[in-house]
């Protein structure tokens, strides 16, 4: 029996009697002069994909925690198997953490992953410790006294099957099917959703640094480049781009599938904004990029300034929109990272491409079809004039390729 | 007419035309709710589209563009250059198109994050047609038998008909911050909200016992729908994410502003004669920076990428009630998690037994009636198949009467069991029987002879008494029906053993 009970499993015995068939006995008449069959040793088996969302939740830096109401050793026993402990690492019971002062708490929650025979007051406490660690705490809970821990939590879980109205009312989440990997599928979906806000800011404040330095630039330079001042480009054309063809790629940016490395960095820190320098660095260097080739464009097509051409104004601005507006198109690839090469995982997001060739199309559309050359003050260009413009504009890719390498080898180095 | 608390509960449950066991019936509980309404609060109206509309057009950028747009017919007007004031008609399509785009994106999305709420909507169980139901918050109507229980959130306004050990936290109504005990006893005098111990109120809570109430008041008659009007409604506040870039876009606007009058000024100044068209002129390069400057699309994708991003955590079993909760997931440290149900499966199973004649070892997880059982040195002695007579056999009664459990032999030991296998999982309860039968009589033509299969023959067992460290209780809590079906799994194989020990 003390075996069985060492494995964590609690016992069953069974005995048994032949009995006259009559029924009003009672229980005391009943249970006497059994025979004594055996012991069973039972056990509530971790879910077959618990083990694997704890060990994913390591890989991404996030440290499980088990806070139970059940024995020590069961709980142990558990943590041990589904590796949120090692076996026989310390368990501290809730009797244990009732003696103990805030100080004392404050190391215990630093290295401890099991708590056994907690009460829900407890796991207040106990959020509140790990909080005053700068960690970020997602905790779950069910019944009515858990919901003062939920609230307190920087992420209350509540169970969806179990739980009560009371923690689902105070909870931010709801588990549908009160399952462990569902959390971990959830901070998934929750960094994913993150890295691809900052895909498309990247996509569109590029895009509006680079519209403002091109007016801005141009206006300045507009001696050099024409000898007069006129707009490389006007506020329809800027509206055009900002509005409709960078909407769809920014979307499909939005919901790019999660890429598989997300769940192996470690959290990002609490207050970091959302724009950090290294993307404050790329948004600048592709806005000027940008703003260079278009008003490169705007001088080729213009007689005078640095590059001669023969053009008129509409011809130069049609020009210059369209390597504009073809630069964000190239820029939807650098979007996707500040570190990450090009190629990967190009064509896992089919909506980009799609994204990409309607706008592509929508341009084409605004320079050729006569209804909207009038209207957005376009000229038609020869198949010569889109190359020249396609060539310019992936000059984008190229320039940001170069500077990820020479950040991958800088911090290579560091 | 005295109010419900200052009367019994027939008399309440009389004038409710309710009865207390089988409460309303279904045909009756719609036709009240279609008198009565839904049991709502009804806070605003929702706002007519075309306000929802025009809101597109709220954002001082476009507001922005617009004057750009005046600017630009004031300059055709002047100029007379062409038939129609092309730039204008062009700039206040572009809008508008955007305005019409992102009014369905913003409303399809609303209406997913709308639909994920709905998941999550209050229920209530009531008595309908003599049966539990659990319906939607929305549909309890006055009359109905309202079951509560701890952790429940009440519903509507209700007279306490059943309470045992009933108690309840008003704080969210009264102020009031201990638990009320609940009682069934009509009071003698006016009283006040909290000392009205035999009602229940819409949005308070069980923190303990459970009870019966009849509904009396629903929706805006409730007490706290009488003072909804000073309730806050809990508004969605900015995520930290939306404030930062709701600063980076007014940095960057501010920035440009600066620049755009910078440039104004400059063409202003080097403009030997300041005619009306020169400063329209300029002002509408200013308006062209401006416009180049901000990203007007960024706020109306923000709101579809957050929508979408909540759908798909939904369809990962994940329902999030507050947004902001989406960016904080990404940089939880640590998770702390209950163990039962959530990293376990909450279903005790078997793992080993120990007898007078050694110890064997059970595989297999849950209640699935699947598993081998392997002897003192990990060989496979049979399998455990189970033939139960329904589908939860075990939750009726303590012990069931009998229960047919055979071990069939492991693959690769001799004598083949699949004729046996495919009649047990067909007609689990008359093949079952039928062998039960045939072993009295040892020789029946239907069946092979006995020695072809002899370890199949089901065993019945009776079993008598069990006893635990937490005692068994004879009702149909969960985990002792668990125990129930666990214990009864193997009890074949430990009524075997006994066999072989005690003939």
């Amino acid at each position: 029996m003390d075996a069985l009970a060492g494995q964590a499993l609690r016992t069953l015995g069974v005995a048994y009697r032949t009995m006259p068939r009559q029924l009003d006995l009672t229980a005391e008449e009943i249970e006497r002069d059994l025979i004594f069959l055996g012991i069973f040793g039972l056990l509530d088996p971790p879910r077959p994909e618990a083990k694997a969302a704890v060990t994913r939740a390591a890989q991404a830096g996030i440290r499980v925690v088990m806070i139970t109401g059940d024995h020590p050793r069961t709980a142990a026993a558990i943590a041990a198997e589904l590796g949120i402990a090692d076996p026989g690492a310390h368990v501290v019971t809730g009797a244990a953490l009732h003696n103990m002062d805030e100080q004392a708490l404050a190391r215990v929650v630093q290295t401890t992953t099991v708590y056994a025979r907690v009460s829900p007051e407890q796991k207040l406490r106990l959020v509140q410790a790990l909080k005053q660690h700068g960690h970020v705490v997602a905790m779950t809970g069910d019944g009515v006294n858990d919901a003062p821990a939920l609230k307190q939590a920087d992420i209350g879980i509540a169970m969806g099957i179990t739980g009560t109205d009371v923690a689902k009312e105070a909870a931010d989440m709801i588990l549908t099917d009160d399952n462990f990997a569902s959390i971990v599928a959830a901070v998934e979906e929750g960094r994913g959703i993150f890295s691809n806000i900052r895909k498309f800011l990247r996509y569109l404040l590029s895009s509006n640094i680079g519209e403002v330095l091109t007016m801005f630039l141009g206006l300045l330079l507009a001696g050099v480049l024409i000898g007069a001042p006129a707009v490389p480009l006007l506020a329809v054309h800027i509206l055009w781009i900002n509005l409709v063809t960078d909407s769809g790629p920014a979307l499909a940016l939005g919901i790019d599938p999660p890429a598989a490395h997300l769940m192996r960095r470690p959290p990002r820190p609490r207050g970091q904004g959302v724009i950090d320098r290294p993307m404050w660095a790329g948004l600048l260097v592709t806005g000027f990029t940008m703003a260079v080739g278009t008003l490169l464009m705007f001088d080729y097509a213009l007689p005078g300034g640095l590059l001669t051409g023969s053009g008129d104004l509409v011809y130069a601005r049609t020009l210059a929109f369209t390597t504009l507006v073809l630069f964000q198109l190239f820029n939807v690839f650098n979007a996707r990272s500040d570190h990450e090469r090009i190629g990967v995982d190009l064509f896992r997001n089919r909506w980009l491409w799609g994204a990409v060739l309607i706008s592509l199309a929508l341009q084409i559309a605004v320079v050729h079809l006569p209804v909207l050359q009038r209207a957005f003050q376009t000229a038609s260009l020869s198949a010569g004039d889109w190359a020249i413009c396609i060539l310019v504009a992936s000059s984008v890719v190229w320039i940001r390729e170069g500077m990820k390498v020479l950040t991958r080898r800088f911090t290579a180095v560091r | 007419m005295k109010p419900p608390y200052q009367e019994t509960v027939e008399a309440v449950l009389a004038e409710l035309g309710s009865d207390p066991q089988r409460g309303l019936t279904t045909h009756e509980a719609e036709a009240r709710l279609r008198w009565f309404g839904p049991n709502t609060l009804v806070s605003a109206p929702p706002t007519p589209a075309w306000r929802r509309f025009a809101a597109q057009f709220q954002n001082p950028l476009v507001a922005l563009m617009l004057v750009a747009t005046l600017l630009s017919a004031g300059i055709w007007l002047i100029e007379r250059a062409s038939e129609l004031p092309l730039e204008a008609i062009t700039i206040l399509a572009i809008l508008l198109l955007n305005a019409a785009l992102g009014f369905i994106q913003e409303a399809r999305a609303e209406q997913a994050v709308a639909a994920l709420k709905r998941m999550t909507a209050p229920t209530a169980t009531v008595m309908r047609d003599g049966r539990r139901h659990r319906v939607l918050a929305s549909e309890v109507v006055p009359g109905d038998i309202l079951l509560i229980e701890e952790g429940d959130a009440i519903a509507a306004d209700g007279r306490v008909i059943e309470a045992i050990g009933l108690q309840v936290s008003e704080a969210a109504l009264t102020g009031e911050s201990l638990p009320i005990t609940k009682h069934t006893a009509p009071l003698d005098e006016v009283a006040s909200l909290g000392d009205r111990r035999n009602m229940v109120f819409a949005g308070t809570v069980v923190t303990y016992g459970r009870g019966r109430a009849v509904v009396t008041a629903t929706g805006m008659h409730t007490e706290v729908g009488q003072i909804a009007d000073l309730l806050q409604r809990a508004e969605e506040t900015a995520t930290p994410l939306q404030a930062e870039i709701t600063r980076v876009s007014r940095a960057l606007g501010a920035i440009v502003i600066a620049l755009a009058v910078l440039i104004i000024a400059t063409i202003l100044l080097t403009h030997s004669e300041i005619t009306v068209q020169t400063i329209a002129e300029a002002l509408v390069i200013g308006v062209s920076l401006a416009v180049a400057a901000v990203p007007e699309g960024l706020a109306a994708i923000l709101t579809i990428v957050l929508a979408l991003g909540m759908q798909r955590m939904a369809q990962r079993n994940v329902i999030v009630r507050r947004l902001a909760a989406v960016e904080t997931l990404g940089s939880a440290t640590v998770i702390c998690t209950d163990k039962t149900g959530t990293l376990t499966r909450n279903e005790m199973t078997v793992r080993c037994l120990v007898t007078t004649n050694g110890q064997v070892t059970f595989t297999g997880s849950g209640y699935a009636p699947h598993g081998q059982v392997l002897g003192p040195d990990e060989r496979p002695l049979g399998m455990v198949r189970c033939a139960p007579r329904s589908r939860w056999p075990f939750r009726r009664q303590f012990w069931p009467k009998t229960a047919s459990f055979r071990i069939a032999p492991a693959a690769g030991q001799s004598r083949a069991t699949p004729p046996k296998a495919r009649c047990a999982s067909q007609r689990p309860n008359s093949a079952c029987r039928r062998r039960r039968t045939h072993r009295a009589s040892a020789s029946c033509p239907s069946r092979p002879s006995a020695s072809e299969c002899p370890r199949c023959t089901p065993t019945r067992i009776t079993p008598i008494a069990c006893w635990s460290s937490s005692r068994a209780r004879p009702t149909c809590c969960s985990p002792c029906a668990a125990l129930n079906s666990a214990a009864t799994q193997s009890a074949h194989y430990l009524s075997r053993a006994a066999n072989r020990f005690w003939p």
